[in-house]
C-alpha cells in the first residue's frame, strides 16, 4: 500500500470536518434543511481552502438517504457510492483537461435525463475558469434552464476569469484563506489522532507557512514527518519551511539597527548558506518589523497578538528607531519582496535590502538638499523600473488581460511612503450608496462581531468604528495609525472581519479600512467631487453631469450625514 | 527544505525504506544543481534489483535501462521549447491513467515545470490530487515562483542546493577558456553547449576586455561609456545569447564590487579584478555600491520585457553613470 499523503487522508467528510469556512457551511446546510436548493453555486476562493471537498459534501447530502442538518450521513449507499467515486449522478469534470468544451456540450444534451439512482444529478465544474468561450457559451445555455433535478457546483480559484453573464445565475460563496490559528488547530487535532508529539513552535511555523491553505500545511508536515514521523520539532519545521529561527532573525535586526551592516550581511549569509529561503527570510523579517512597531506603541497588544517573544536585545537596539523608520522599513521590505518573485538572484536582492534598511536605520535626521535631488532622480527611475517590471510580471502570470483584485490589499503589496494608502473609489463608491440604515445596522453588530473575533484581534479593533455602510461594503475608521497600518497588513484578521460581518448582516460586503482623523477630510473630498460631478461610477452608467445640481447633492448628502452636516457644508 | 544533492539521496533512502515516498514532488535548484540526478537516483532505487544499504547498485539491468533512457516505466518529459503545451500533458495524462490499471510502480518526470502553459498545469491539477497507485511524479523548476500555487500545494517542495562550481568550471576550462572567465562562467545558468556555441562566435579574450573596458568607463564615470555602447559593446554582444549573458557578467563584476566594499568574507567572481575593484570600492559610498548593485539586478526583467538590448544598455549606463556622478 503506498503511503497516503496526509491532505488525501484528511479530506473532511462533512460539513463539520470543513475547517475555517464556517460561514459557507452553515450556510449550505441550511438551504438543504430548508430545501432551498439552487440550481448553480460558485465556490471561489484560494487554493487549499476546501471548496472541492464543499463541493462533494454538498453532493453527499442532498442525495444522502439519511441527512441530519444538512450533513451527509456517509453512512447510506448514496453517500457510500460518491465516498467511493462510483455513483454516476455524480459528475465530476475537469475544465482545465483538453475535452472540457465537449464535455460541457454532452452536458446539454444529457442533463434532461434523470438520475439514475440519486435525487440530484450533481454536476461538479473544478478550476472553471480555464474553460474556454465556446464551453462557457455551452455551460451558460444550460445553466438558463436547468432541469430541476440538477446541480452544478463550479469552483474556482480566479474568479475574475470567469465571465459575468455565468457568475448572475449562479449563488456565489467566497471561501477564505484559512487562518493560522484555524490551521494550527486543525495541525494539533491530527497529530493528537496520531499519536505524534510536537513543539509548540513547530505548529506556529507550519501554519504561518502555509498562507491560508490547509492542503500547503498538511504537505509541509508530511514533508516534516518524512524526517521521523514520531515527533514535529520546530528543527525540522524550520528545514522544511526554509524559516530563519528567531534568534537569527533577531540578531540580524539588531544588527541593522546598530547600523552594523557587514554584520548583518554575515547574518544573512549565513542562514541562506544554513538553506533558508530568500522568500520566507524576508516573511520573517516583515514579521517582526510589525511585532516590534506594536511593542513600540503598545506593548501589551503585542502579547496578544504575537506568538513570539521578542528578543530583549533586540527590543533594546530598537529603542533608538522612531516607528516612522519603522514603517519605512517595512515598506522597503515589502518592495523587494516583489521583485524577488522574478529573479534568480534573490540573495543579492537580500543584501541590497539590507544596506538600504540599515540606511533607514541611520537617517532620522532630515538629509541634506543636495543628496535629496539626486536622490529623486535615483527613485525617479526606480520608479519607471518597478512599472516596467510590473507590467512584466502581469504578461507573466496572467497573458495579456488581468482584472484588478477587488479585495483589500494583502500584506506583500507596497504601501504608500508612510499614509497608508486610501482606496478613494472604493471609498467614493460607498458614500455613493451609503444609507443611514445600513450604517445603523451595522453599527447594532459591530459589539457581536468583535466579540466573535479572537481576543488579539479584538484587542486590534476595539479602536475601530463603522462610519459608513452601503449594501455591498463598509468603511471602518481607526483611532490610530499604527493599528491601521497593523490591521491593512493582517490578511487574517481582514478575512475574519469580512466572514463575521456577512455571517451578521447575511450579505457579501467588503470592508474597507481607514484613519479617523482622515475620514472627515475624505467625506468633504468626496461632496466636493459630487458637487463638480465628478465622481467616476465605475460599475454604473455615468450619470450625466447636468443632473448632478444641488437638490441631487443635497439628497444624496442628507442621505449620508443626516441634515446637520450638510447644513454645515452650505456655510 | 533545502540541502544538497548527497543529503537529499540520503533522505529520499530513508524515506523510501519507510515505505513513505509521497506521490509527488517539485524539485527546485539552480541549473547543474542535480535535480534530474536526484530524480533518476529515487527511479533506480525504486526499480534496482539490487539494493545494497538503501542505494541502487547502478550495474543491473534496470538501473542501466533507467540511465540510457530505456526503461517506459520512468518517464521524462523535457521540451527544448519555450513552452510545455497541454497536448503534451495529455499523453503524460494516458500514461499514468494506463498505470492506475496496471498498478505497477511508475516514475514520470516534467522537467522545467514553469515551461508548462496554464493550461496544462491546470490540467495536472486532478492527477496530482488523485494519482495511480505506485505513480511518483516529479516536477523540476529552477523558479519556485513560476510554478502556479495550485499545482506547489499538492506537492512537497524539496530544493537543492546549488553545487560546489568547481567541476564545472573544469569543464568550461577545458572548452579552451581561462581560468578567471571559467569560473565568472560557472556561476552563470548557461550550459556547456551554449558557451561552447558563444567560443565559435567570439574570442572570449577580446570579450572580456571590451566589457571591462565599458565597466571600467563607467566606474571612473567617464561619460564616453555611453558611446561606448554603440561602438564596441552592440558589436561584440551580438548573437542572443552573448546578450543574455552580458547582465551576468555585469552583476557578477558589481556584486564583486559589494563583496570588497563591505569586506565580506566570500570569493569573488572576477578573480583577476580584486586590485581595480577595491579602487573604486575606496571611491565610492555604501550607498552608491548597492544602488549601481541594485540597477543590475533590474536588468535581466527589463531584457524580458522586451526592451531592445541597446535601450537597455544605454538606458543602464546612464543610470549607473547617475548614480556616481
Ligand atoms: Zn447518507
Ligand atoms: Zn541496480
Amino acid at each position: 500500500m503506498a503511503y497516503q499523503a496526509l491532505y488525501r487522508v484528511w479530506r473532511p467528510q462533512n460539513f463539520q470536518q470543513v475547517v475555517g469556512q464556517k460561514i459557507v457551511t452553515q450556510t449550505l446546510k441550511n438551504s438543504i434543511t430548508t430545501d432551498q436548493i439552487s440550481h448553480a453555486y460558485l465556490f471561489a476562493g484560494p487554493r487549499g481552502t476546501g471548496k472541492t471537498s464543499c463541493a462533494k459534501i454538498f453532493a453527499k447530502a442532498i442525495n444522502c438517504l439519511d441527512s441530519q442538518d444538512g450533513e451527509p450521513c456517509n453512512h447510506c449507499e448514496n453517500c457510500v457510492a460518491i465516498n467511493e467515486n462510483r455513483l454516476t449522478d455524480i459528475i465530476e469534470i475537469d475544465a482545465a483537461s483538453n475535452n472540457g468544451v465537449d464535455e460541457i456540450r454532452d452536458i446539454r444534451d444529457k442533463v434532461k435525463y434523470p438520475p439514475t439512482q440519486a435525487k440530484y444529478k450533481v454536476y461538479i465544474i473544478d478550476e472553471v475558469h480555464m474553460l474556454s468561450t465556446g464551453a462557457f457559451n455551452a455551460l451558460l445555455k444550460t445553466l438558463e434552464e436547468p432541469p430541476a433535478h440538477v446541480v452544478f457546483i463550479l469552483a474556482t480559484t480566479e474568479i475574475q476569469k470567469v465571465p459575468a453573464t455565468i457568475i448572475s445565475r449562479t449563488q456565489r460563496f467566497n471561501f477564505r484563506r484559512i487562518s493560522a490559528d484555524d490551521i494550527a488547530e486543525q495541525l494539533i487535532h491530527i497529530l493528537t489522532e496520531k499519536n505524534i508529539s510536537y513543539d509548540d513552535q513547530a505548529i506556529a511555523v507550519i501554519s504561518r507557512a502555509a498562507d491560508g491553505g490547509m492542503r500547503d500545511a498538511l504537505s509541509i508536515l508530511d514533508q516534516v514527518l518524512s524526517f521521523g514521523n514520531d515527533h514535529v520539532s520546530l528543527e525540522n519545521a524550520l528545514e522544511v519551511t526554509g524559516d530563519a529561527d528567531d534568534q537569527s532573525l533577531a540578531h540580524y535586526l539588531s544588527a541593522i539597527f546598530n547600523q552594523n551592516v557587514t554584520e548583518a550581511l554575515q547574518t544573512i549569509n549565513t542562514l541562506f548558506a544554513d538553506g533558508c529561503s530568500a522568500n520566507r527570510l524576508i516573511e520573517g523579517i516583515i514579521e517582526l518589523l510589525r511585532d516590534l512597531l506594536l511593542q513600540k506603541n503598545d506593548a501589551q497588544l503585542l502579547t496578544q497578538m504575537s506568538y513570539r517573544q521578542l528578543d530583549a536585545d533586540l527590543i533594546t537596539a530598537a529603542a533608538q528607531i522612531q516607528s516612522a523608520q519603522l514603517y519605512q522599513m517595512i515598506d522597503l521590505t515589502n518592495e523587494i519582496q516583489l521583485q524577488l518573485k522574478n529573479s534568480a538572484h534573490s540573495e543579492l536582492f537580500l543584501e541590497v535590502m539590507t544596506v538600504k534598511l540599515a540606511n533607514v536605520a541611520k537617517t532620522a535626521a532630515p538629509v541634506s538638499e543636495g543628496a535629496a535631488a539626486n536622490q529623486a532622480e535615483v527613485e525617479k527611475l526606480q520608479t519607471q523600473v518597478a512599472e516596467l517590471k510590473q507590467q512584466l510580471s502581469k504578461l507573466e502570470n496572467h497573458g495579456v488581460a488581468v482584472s484588478p483584485r477587488t479585495t483589500m490589499p494583502k500584506a506583500s503589496t507596497p504601501v504608500h511612503k508612510t499614509d497608508v494608502k486610501i482606496n478613494r473609489q472604493q471609498v467614493y463608491h460607498v458614500l455613493e450608496n451609503a444609507t443611514k440604515e445600513s450604517l445603523t445596522a451595522v453599527r447594532d453588530v459591530w459589539p457581536d462581531l468583535l466579540s466573535k473575533l479572537t481576543p488579539a484581534k479584538r484587542a486590534m479593533m476595539k479602536v475601530s468604528q463603522p462610519v459608513a455602510a452601503s449594501a455591498d461594503a463598509i468603511v471602518v475608521a481607526f483611532t490610530y495609525e499604527f493599528t491601521l497600518r497593523t490591521a491593512t497588513t493582517d490578511q487574517d484578521l481582514q478575512d475574519a472581519l469580512k466572514q463575521e460581518l456577512n455571517a451578521l448582516m447575511q450579505n457579501e460586503a467588503d470592508i474597507i479600512l481607514v484613519q479617523k482623523d482622515q475620514w472627515p477630510k475624505i467625506r468633504k473630498e468626496y461632496i466636493a467631487t459630487l458637487r463638480q460631478g465628478k465622481t467616476e461610477k465605475p460599475t454604473t452608467q455615468a450619470t450625466p453631469p447636468a443632473e448632478l445640481a444641488q437638490p441631487t447633492i443635497v439628497a444624496e448628502a442628507t442621505k449620508l450625514f443626516g441634515d446637520k452636516i450638510v447644513k454645515v457644508e452650505a456655510n | 527544505m533545502k540541502a544538497s544533492l548527497e543529503t537529499l539521496e540520503q533522505h529520499f533512502a530513508t524515506v523510501i525504506a519507510a515505505n513513505e515516498l509521497s506521490h509527488a514532488y517539485l524539485f527546485v535548484g539552480a541549473t547543474n544543481s542535480g535535480k534530474m540526478t536526484l530524480a533518476q537516483w529515487i527511479a533506480q532505487r525504486l526499480f534496482c534489483t539490487n539494493v545494497k544499504d538503501g542505494q541502487p547498485c547502478g550495474e543491473c539491468a534496470e538501473c542501466r535501462r533507467i540511465e540510457e533512457g530505456n526503461n517506459p516505466d520512468y518517464l521524462v518529459i523535457q521540451r527544448a521549447t519555450r513552452t510545455i503545451g497541454v497536448d503534451e500533458i495529455r499523453g503524460l495524462k494516458q500514461e499514468l491513467s494506463k498505470s492506475g490499471l496496471e498498478g505497477r510502480q511508475r516514475v514520470f518526470v516534467i522537467q522545467d515545470a514553469d515551461k508548462m502553459t496554464p493550461a496544462a498545469a491546470n490540467s495536472l491539477l486532478k492527477f496530482l490530487e488523485e494519482p495511480a497507485s505506485q505513480v511518483v511524479i516529479i516536477l523540476t523548476t529552477t523558479r519556485l515562483a513560476r510554478i502556479l500555487p495550485t499545482i506547489q500545494s499538492r506537492l512537497q517542495i524539496v530544493t537543492l542546493q546549488s553545487p560546489t562550481l568547481a567541476t564545472r568550471e573544469q569543464a568550461i576550462q577545458q572548452l579552451g577558456v581561462d581560468s578567471t572567465f571559467s569560473h565568472v562562467l560557472s556561476t552563470t545558468q548557461f550550459s556547456l553547449e551554449d558557451i561552447q556555441g558563444w567560443l565559435e562566435q567570439v574570442d572570449a579574450v577580446q570579450l572580456q576586455q571590451t566589457f571591462w573596458r565599458w565597466l571600467t568607463q563607467i566606474l571612473a564615470r567617464k561619460d564616453s561609456a555611453f558611446t561606448l555602447v554603440q561602438t564596441q559593446i552592440l558589436s561584440t554582444f551580438k548573437e542572443q545569447k552573448l546578450q543574455q549573458l552580458l547582465p551576468d557578467l555585469l552583476l557578477a563584476a558589481l556584486s564583486d564590487l559589494f563583496t570588497v566594499k563591505f569586506a565580506l568574507n566570500r570569493p569573488l567572481n572576477w578573480t583577476n579584478q580584486q586590485e581595480n575593484l577595491q579602487q573604486f570600492a575606496n571611491q565610492f559610498s555604501t550607498q552608491q555600491v548597492t544602488a549601481l548593485l541594485e540597477i543590475v539586478l533590474g536588468l535581466r526583467s527589463m531584457q524580458e520585457a522586451n526592451v531592445s538590448f541597446q535601450n537597455v544598455l544605454e538606458y543602464t549606463t546612464l543610470r549607473l553613470l547617475v548614480v556616481l556622478a
